[in-house]
Parts: C-alpha cells; structure tokens; sequence
C-alpha cells in the first residue's frame, strides 16, 4: 500500500497509450451484418408507419362524416307558431307572471246569478263554490276559459290577435265567454255596429247567458 | 453546419425514417461493434451481441426524451455482454489476431511489422486486464463517456471508475512500454 501511494498519480488522458489504441481501431462489422440489421430497421419502420394508418384513415373518415352530415342536416327552422302553440299555456313560471298583470281588455265576469262582475276575483275557484248550483254546468267551462283568456294575455298582443283572427269562427260561436270577448273587443276598437250585430246573434244563441254590464248597454 | 443529435435522428426513425437511422447506425457502427469485439472472447460471440443491440434499440422505438443516445446503446450492449458471459461461464480471452492494420505508405517494413506487433499486443494486453479495468478504459476510448456517465452505467462511484482507468493506463503502460 504504501508503495502505491508513493507512486505518482497516473493522469487519465495517457496519450501514447490512447494513439496506440486508435491504430488498432480497424475492426469493421460485416457487409452482411450491416444490410441485416439495415433490413430489420427498415422493415420496423414501414411496420410502425402501417400502424399509424389505420387510426388515422379511421379518423379522416369520422371526421368526414360527421361534417357532411352536419352540412345536409340542417338546423330545422323555427316553424311560425301555429294557432294551437298560440292559444296553448306558456310554462306555469310566465303564467304566474302574468296572473299579477292587470287585464287590459275587457274581463268577463264569472257568471253569478246575482251581479256580473267586470273584474274577475283572483281566485276563480273560490268564486265557483259561492256560485247558485243553478249555474255550476256552466261556470266549469268558463273557468276553463278564464284560465286560457289568462294565458293569451300573457302572449304579446300581436301574437294574440293573429291567434284570434285565425280562430275558426265555428269555435267563437260554441264558446259563448270567447264570442263575447271577440264582441268586446269588437265594440272597443270602434265597430260598434258590428258589435251590436254580433251581440244581437249572440243573444239568439245564448238567450239565458249572462251578459257583462259592459256590454249591456249595447244590446238592442 | 449543426449536426443532428444521435437522439434526434433515433426519435426520426422512431416516426418511420429509415435514412434517420442509417445515419445514427453508421455513427455507432464502428466503436460498439470494437466495444463488443475487445469484450468478447471471439469474433462471432460479437457480432452476435453487436447484432442483437441493434435489433433491441430497433424494436424498442420509443422516442428519446432525456439522457444520451450513446450511453443508451452501450448500457444495452454492456448489460447484454454481462449476461451472455454468466450465462456461458465465460472466460474473456484473447480473440484470434486480427492482422487488418491501417498500413502507413512512409514507413518500412519493419516499421509495419512493429506496429501490427505492438498493435496485437494491446489488444491481448487489453481483455487481460481485469474486467473492471478493461471496461472502464473501453467505455472511455470506444464508447467515448465521461467519467460520469460510466460511473452511472456501470453503478458506481465516480472517484471508482477514475481509480479504475488509472489502473488500466498505468498496466498497459507498463506492458506497452516497448512500443510507447
């Protein structure tokens, strides 16, 4: 041991010793060990490019697809309602939100023996109980009607009276409450000539209906 | 002209390019077919260990992200030549005397015959060193790792494979002396 340490430290860049080893640097591996293993990596190349063809063709034609489907089905456009979405109930949140608006047009009073009333109470069905027997058949449908004049005043105007344009006349003359909120309207906007006539009708058809005061005045 | 990295070209032919790996193959060709053949006891026991290193780094084709593509194949080509020896029991020999010497047109004839001579004698010189020793002076010359990067292959200290290739040097130049 102690010669060793005496000895002085080999460097690690021995330069004759490393030259001399570079001329015995002239060992070549075989031609045909070289075109073997040239081979072998060329066919894990084309290996490993054919496995990238499958899922990309695969994508390509989802892709495809999915975008000439989305070109040919087009969007369905909106359909102008029809008078039966008019007339139909909104969801229950817009018709809570107009159930606290104020009537506009003429209100049909719920038929009462003793007074029509121009407003209607706020809970219809309270008023239906306090009603004469004698007018029960015919306060159901009316109530109905109530809750569907509710509704379409909750629609935008125009759309409302688009819807009642179109509404078959036949409908207007089996529901007495619409025929005469039709007449109502007829006389507020003016034709009250017309009003009258209808009102004449009306009255033919429906002699025992109770008439709102409003419209009372008008009848000949 | 910047060169291509050995680790860009493998990561190339990882993706499918062939020149890319012809590139790096002829960069390694030489020093990890000689690491191989100074390992080994024979020549065929090389070329089928260098033949297999290959066929590894080529079926493995994950793309290189950190480390060096140099120490990668001569970990695989060191770690294959450690099992075939415990496999076999092998002893590393002196390989047959390989007479292909690059001849100097200046010098004589005798000139030639002592380098071939003093060339042979290395090499024997070389595989009887003990295996630590020879390795570590191989890793350096052929393969052409820093001390470091030997001491992470071979899992030792650095201040190891320095001790290491000090012995190495100072052996062979004791016994090359008559060539130096």
């Amino acid at each position: 041991m102690s010669d060793r340490r005496k000895q002085p430290e080999t460097p690690l860049d021995d330069h004759p010793i490393q030259a001399l080893y570079q001329t015995t640097r002239q060992e070549l591996p075989g031609a045909e060990l070289d075109r073997h293993i040239l081979a072998l990596a060329s066919r894990e190349a084309s290996r490993r490019r054919r496995r990238w063809l499958f899922p990309l063709s695969s994508a390509a034609v989802i892709l495809l697809g999915v975008t000439l489907t989305l070109q040919l089905v087009e969007p369905p456009e909106l359909a102008p309602e029809s008078e039966e979405l008019l007339l139909e109930a909104p969801d229950s949140k817009q018709r809570a939100r107009t159930s606290e608006v104020p009537h506009k047009s003429i209100s049909m009073p719920a038929p009462t023996a003793a007074k029509p009333s121009m407003e209607f109470p706020q809970d219809s069905t309270a008023e239906m109980r306090q009603a004469p027997a004698g007018f029960a058949r015919d306060a159901e449908p009316q109530n109905r009607q109530i809750q569907r004049t509710d509704r379409q005043e909750a629609r935008p105007k125009e759309l409302l009276q688009l819807g009642r344009q179109k509404k078959d006349t036949r409908e207007i003359d089996s529901d007495p409450q619409l025929w005469l909120e039709v007449i109502g309207q007829q006389i507020a906007s003016g034709k009250v000539e017309a009003g009258q006539q209808a009102l004449t009708e009306f009255r033919k058809r429906y002699p025992d209906y109770p008439l709102p005061e409003q419209l009372l005045q008008y009848v000949e | 002209m910047n060169e291509i990295s050995d680790e860009e070209l493998y990561n190339r032919y990882c993706r499918g390019d062939v020149q890319a790996f012809e590139q790096v193959y002829e960069r390694y060709r030489q020093s990890l077919y000689l690491f191989l053949l100074r390992s080994c006891n024979t020549r065929a026991d090389a070329e089928e260990l260098y033949q297999e290193v290959w066929s590894r780094i080529i079926a493995t084709g994950k793309p290189f992200r950190h480390g060096s593509f140099k120490a990668y194949i001569f970990q695989i080509a060191r770690n294959l030549k450690i099992d075939r020896f415990r496999r076999e029991h092998l002893r590393i020999v002196a390989d047959e005397v390989d007479m292909t010497i690059v001849q100097d047109p200046g010098k004589t004839p005798d000139g030639l015959l002592h380098d071939i001579n003093c060339s042979e004698m290395l090499k024997r010189h070389l595989v009887s060193l003990p295996h630590e020793q020879s390795e570590v002076f191989l890793l350096k010359e052929e393969a052409g790792l820093t001390l470091e990067q030997i001491a992470t292959m071979i899992n030792v200290g650095r201040e190891t494979v320095k001790s290491r290739l000090r012995y190495a040097l100072r052996q062979l130049r004791k016994l090359m002396e008559e060539c130096l």
